[in-house]
């Protein structure tokens, strides 16, 4: 793999996306305290129906997209889930991010008729009392629990996630051994982003980033055998915009899903495709032009800054170095998220 | 082990996805789900195999790493390419018509 060009120029690395995230849907049947996507906040008929979804997934796959995280909301919980997972993973390596609580036998020996390569489970905790209270919904653990279990029955990979919050931090290292003991090979520790009822409910979920790092730590000495482990800081902090797409639930190009209530690069059901891709907010964001980086993070992940959506929501910039890293935090208290409009 | 005669062709279904920016391709497989990392040779390979023949391949090959490999190392890397790709399911392999054997 070749370097990225430098900045400097302006231009954008990658000509067309490989890969996208569709944001299915912003329904759910939980509503988790950190949740970025404000589920039910808008009424379901807003979003894109099916017939839009399968044109648009076409238009990609046209354009050189071949793999695709459909995630929500819950996907799920869209009645026509399974019939635009399908014509996916017809043109594109599709995997899918849930809460499983809906997952039974049926629905996973059909998901993997379907050919979903792997399965992102959403876990807030090890214990059903911790993971309920976040989710606000209670049964959510032993459901999301059975969901694992009927999804590796069927042979489907899955990969645990959990975003790190002051309630599960300690519990990381169970959730990692309950991660294995499930059958996943994957345990994806996700740092907490500035969305949603996640924005509202900063102070109260944040960690400053010592405890952040401690816990990552943790969890990474007690890592199970034959469990890979998956983290978005240093020296892992992506500015992923240089690679990412995304489309939300409305049918708007985002760019990525961290990025939903900060940009619109147009609406899809009237804008081509490549044209939102050129828009020159997204331009920018993609060439990567950040004031100062993590040699660290750079050389790692072949990018400049970290995440652009968290930069702009705690400095209010696009060019600001990403706080969540400990080379680029420069005193940053992650705690406190400025109030800022989005 | 590929005989001469074995026609290799790009599995049915199979999506290749050039990345020149990289230097490499992706290629899925819906029969497994999978998304497998091409490097720039194997994704040469992967291109060659349209229904032709091992020794068409071969042929083909050499002559496009020429300036860089010479035959022995050509047909060692084409064969090793080859295996990969049809172990991923990239690639099929149909058995060519076998000689007959002289009494």
């Amino acid at each position: 793999m070749t370097l990225p060009p430098d900045p400097a120029t302006g231009a954008p690395w990658m000509a067309r996306p490989m890969k996208l995230t569709l944001c299915l849907t912003a329904r759910c049947p939980l509503a988790c305290r950190l949740c970025y996507a404000e589920c039910g906040a808008r009424p379901a008929a807003e979003e894109l129906d099916t017939a839009t979804w399968l044109r648009l997934i076409d238009a990609l796959a046209e354009a050189g997209v071949i793999n695709v995280f459909v995630e929500g909301g819950e996907p799920l919980a869209r009645a026509d889930a399974e019939t635009i997972l399908a014509h996916a993973a017809g043109r594109m390596f599709t995997t899918l991010r849930t809460h499983a609580v809906t997952i039974d036998d049926h629905v996973a020996a059909r998901l993997a008729a379907l050919g979903i390569g792997r399965v992102y489970v959403d876990l807030l905790a090890a214990d059903a009392a911790t993971h309920d209270a976040l989710t606000a919904t209670p049964g959510s653990f032993a459901a999301a629990t059975a969901g694992i279990a009927a999804l590796r029955r069927h042979g489907l990979p899955v990969s645990i996630l959990a975003i790190l919050c002051r309630p599960n931090a300690a519990a990381l290292p169970a959730l990692a051994r309950l991660a294995a003991g499930s059958g996943a090979d994957e345990f994806g520790v996700l740092r907490l982003y500035p969305l949603g009822r996640a924005r509202r409910n900063w102070s109260e979920l944040a960690l400053p980033l010592a405890e952040q790092m401690a816990a990552l730590r943790a969890v990474a000495a007690a890592l199970p055998p034959g469990l890979r482990l998956m983290q978005s800081w240093h020296p892992n902090d992506a500015n992923c915009c240089w690679q990412n797409a995304a489309i939300d639930p409305y049918g708007r190009a985002i760019g990525c899903p961290y990025l939903r209530e900060y940009v619109d690069y147009g609406d899809l059901r009237t804008t081509p495709w490549l044209e939102t891709w050129n828009h020159p907010l997204y331009r920018r964001l993609r060439a990567g032009a950040v004031e100062g980086h993590c040699p660290d993070c750079a050389s790692s992940q072949l990018t400049r800054g970290g995440c652009r959506a968290t930069a702009y929501a705690f400095h209010g910039r696009w060019d600001a170095p990403d706080p969540f890293c400990e080379t680029m935090n420069q005193g940053t208290d992650l705690r406190v998220l400025p109030d800022r409009p989005a | 082990m590929f005989c001469p005669t074995d026609r290799l062709d790009r599995a049915p279904g199979v999506v290749l996805r050039p990345m020149p920016e990289w230097g490499l391709a992706y290629a899925y497989t819906r029969a497994r789900p999978a998304l497998t990392e091409l490097n720039a040779t194997t994704w040469l390979i992967a291109m060659l195999c349209d229904g032709a023949t091992l020794a068409e391949i071969e042929r083909d090959f050499a002559e496009t790493v020429r300036r860089v490999a010479g035959g022995n190392v050509a047909r060692d890397t084409l064969h090793r390419g080859l295996a990969l790709l049809v172990e991923a399911g990239i690639v099929t392999r149909t058995p060519g018509a076998t000689q007959e054997t002289a009494p």
